[in-house]
């Protein structure tokens, strides 16, 4: 119990009321967003009509890169990217920095080849700058949109990262107050609604959500909050101090290995050889390797792999590229162990939840959707308090409208990108998509009475929708799947389903409510 | 391995929980419910709801230990929101939905049961009906064969206790009916009481012929 002066009390409800109200339309856009681009992968596969397994990379890879390697100009041996894609083949990218003469600006620019992972057969070939490459496939456009929307809510650089850093502070700052002001925390653990009007089981479902998920909304808000501003403000602010302005010069030093005096052409060590030893070492298959200085007696060869069974961190290795020597664990941040590496390397799987497979991510959706409603009801509490002037009452219309929308809104995007894949130009009307799908219920919303129930008939006709239209779009069978192995396919369709057939029955068996807005009796 | 440990992790603390649930006194009070909450109790609950993430860690399992951890928080909501209200319509729904599923597996099993049982009569094996047929056979013939023997016997004894009279009709097995039936009413023909008997009508034409 945390003993606080009436005054301070009051200040404490005021600062976590404003940081909750303020931005949290917003708020509750980025937890939604995020609860669900947790599993921005598996709705990737499901989308474009399953994945192949790419947990590892395959074998005999030394001949196939040492092949193409000779048909790209020696510039581009500075750095080699190797990495699986959800479509099987292996993608081998080719890169290094030049400068553009008339912006002035350093690119990352790239000869990339895809080739089939048994024969090393190229199936297609694609040069320029390395981002707009990385982000051509259409087939990738829903899951992309989903993380963008998640991490810049669609804002442009970098205003879009510095906004969702804003709201991670924001998310912190009404969680820790909610800790301060609440005083018995732990004694009302296990108070449910105890049905004493609808303004006190509001505040009841608001404090035992909010008192059960605080510790992972304050670790989820400060990590996000984090990411957020290392991109956005520390990497330029940092390079702006110590570097000139230099961003590229600030990252080769803090994540580049140091390359000391002259090289001479030496033959690359086996990379099957590599792998093999990587693999005993991290106890994890190689999901990924970077060759850096290739052909050259300075060499070096890191491979990435997924967190050990059991292990909650990935591990990068290092190996010297010409005598394959094991170096050692390279750290996320600067050439030697530290700590702030350890906890960079730490905040990543914690705030997206995908360091054990469908098991971590689905309490990580859970701890999402917890966070979602806490947002929710604390709105809903702070208007409904306030609900007799005209403002607050408008305030909670867009309240009650947001919480429904924003699905819409997402199950929208997807039906954008199920019609015009096949057109194959689902990258710009999958965000057109959602924005449509938004104003629609924004529309619904603000012309009905019984708005919520019929936003979630919308919702749960979308959801009832959805797998019949991937399906008439061409997507991949229910039989397909199963001979496939395809469970993203089969297990989202059934989940839109399930969630289709909840909502639509919500409608009918829960009674209409009064408007939540409607002007009525104070509590 | 992770997924079995975490799941029967977050099994045991949500027993615990329901067990704190069921004893945590302001809840108690805030719904009026009655009873006491014991101390014992309280503490293997605890025991219960938070051994297992240590244990978790014990064994090294950290990604484990921090799905367990959300999990728990994610659940300890879910069963801390449900009132007593909702308590007792979902263990009556439960216990609704448990008989009614009783009911229907054991229709199910009674059907299946059936359809496998004619089934098994329509597509038998010839050679099974065969099998059947001749069994059937042999029965029949070793009882047309004991009645035969029975016949032979009687009119054995009535040839020895009336001699040069025959009957006109001769009893058959089991045929106690007729020795019952009030005096001066004709016994009823054969044919009348259930079905005749083929040997013994056989035996009694060959004995007139």
């Amino acid at each position: 119990m945390i003993e606080m002066s009436q005054e301070r009390t009051k200040r404490m409800v005021a600062v976590h009321g404003w940081s909750g109200t303020v931005l949290g339309l917003l708020l509750y856009a980025v937890v939604f967003t995020g609860a669900v681009a947790v599993f921005a992968s598996e709705i990737g596969a499901w989308s474009r009509g399953g994945a192949v397994d790419t947990s590892g990379l395959p074998d005999r890879l030394h001949r196939h890169l040492a092949h193409y390697a000779g048909k790209v100009d020696p510039a581009y041996h500075e750095r080699i990217n190797v990495s699986t894609r959800v479509d099987g083949t292996v993608r081998l990218s080719f890169q290094h920095r030049r400068r553009d003469p008339t912006t002035g600006a350093t690119d990352e620019h790239a000869e990339v080849f895809f080739i089939r992972p048994d024969d090393g057969a190229m199936v297609r070939r694609q040069s320029g700058v390395l981002r707009d490459i990385v982000g051509d496939d259409p087939r990738d456009a829903l899951e992309r949109f989903l993380v963008d929307l998640h991490v810049r809510l669609y804002v442009p650089e970098p205003w879009g990262l510095l906004l969702t850093g804003v709201l991670g502070l924001a998310m912190m700052a009404a969680a820790v107050s909610g800790m301060l002001m609440h005083r018995h925390l732990l004694r009302d653990l296990f108070t449910a609604p105890r049905g004493h009007g609808r303004l006190a089981d509001t505040r009841d479902r608001h404090v035992l959500a909010a008192a059960w998920g605080l510790p992972f909304s304050i670790l989820l808000a400060f990590t996000g909050a984090f990411f957020s501003f290392a991109i956005s403000l520390g990497v330029p602010l940092v390079a702006l101090v110590a570097f000139g302005g230099d961003q590229d010069r600030l990252i080769a030093t803090v994540l580049a290995p140091p390359t000391l005096g002259e090289s001479r052409p030496a033959s690359l060590a086996s990379l099957d050889y590599v792998m093999a030893d990587a693999r005993i070492r991290a106890g994890a298959p190689v999901t990924g390797m970077l060759i850096e200085r290739f052909g050259t007696d300075r060499a070096m060869v890191t491979t990435r792999h997924a967190a050990a069974n059991g292990a909650l961190l990935p591990t990068t290795l290092s190996f010297d590229g010409e005598t394959r020597r094991f170096l050692g664990e390279k750290p996320t941040l600067g050439t030697v162990p530290s700590a702030g590496s350890a906890a960079v390397s730490l905040m990543l799987p914690l705030h997206f939840g995908n360091f054990a497979g469908v098991a971590s991510k689905t309490a990580w959706f859970a701890l999402g959707l917890a966070m979602s409603f806490v947002i929710a009801t604390g709105m809903l509490l702070w208007v409904r308090r306030r609900q007799q002037r005209p403002l607050w009452r408008r305030f909670g219309i867009a309240v009650e409208v947001t919480i429904w929308s924003l699905p819409i809104g997402l199950l929208g995007s997807a039906v954008a990108f199920f019609l015009t894949l096949p057109s194959g130009d689902p990258i710009r009307w999958t965000p057109a998509g959602f924005v449509a799908a938004l104003l629609i219920a924004v529309w619904i919303g603000a012309r009905c009475r019984d708005r919520v129930r019929r936003l979630r008939s919308v919702a749960g006709v979308l959801c009832l929708g959805l797998p019949l239209l991937r399906h008439l779009t061409g997507g991949t069978s229910w039989s397909e799947a199963l001979i496939d192995g395809q469970s993203a396919v089969l297990t989202i369709d059934l989940l839109l389903l399930c969630a289709g057939g909840v909502l639509l029955a919500a409608r009918t068996a829960w009674p209409a409510r009064r408007p939540a807005m409607a002007m009525g009796p104070a509590e | 391995m992770t997924g079995v440990l975490v799941f029967a992790a977050l099994a045991t603390t949500t027993a615990g929980l329901l067990v704190l649930r069921a004893g945590d006194a302001k809840r108690r009070r805030a719904f009026g419910l009655g009873g006491q909450d014991r101390a014992t109790g309280r503490w293997l609950a605890r025991t219960a709801v938070w051994g297992p993430g240590i244990a978790l860690v014990a064994v090294g399992d950290v990604a484990g230990a921090v799905i367990w951890m959300g999990g728990a928080t994610v659940i300890g909501w879910g069963v801390a929101a449900l009132t007593p209200e909702m308590v007792v319509a979902l263990q009556a729904r439960t216990a609704e939905a448990r008989v009614r599923a009783c009911t229907g597996w054991r229709q199910a099993a009674d059907h299946v049961a059936t359809v496998a049982r004619r089934l098994r009569v329509a597509v038998g094996s010839q050679d099974a009906a065969a099998e059947r047929y001749e069994a059937r056979l042999a029965r029949l013939e070793r009882r047309v064969a004991e009645l035969e023997a029975m016949l032979r016997e009687r009119d054995r004894q009535i040839r020895d206790q009336t001699p040069g009279a025959v009957s006109s009709r001769v009893p058959l097995a089991g045929d106690t009916a007729i020795c019952e039936r009030p005096s001066g009413q004709a016994p009823a023909p054969v044919a009348e009481r259930g079905r005749p008997i083929p040997g013994a009508a056989a035996s009694v034409s060959d004995r007139a012929s």
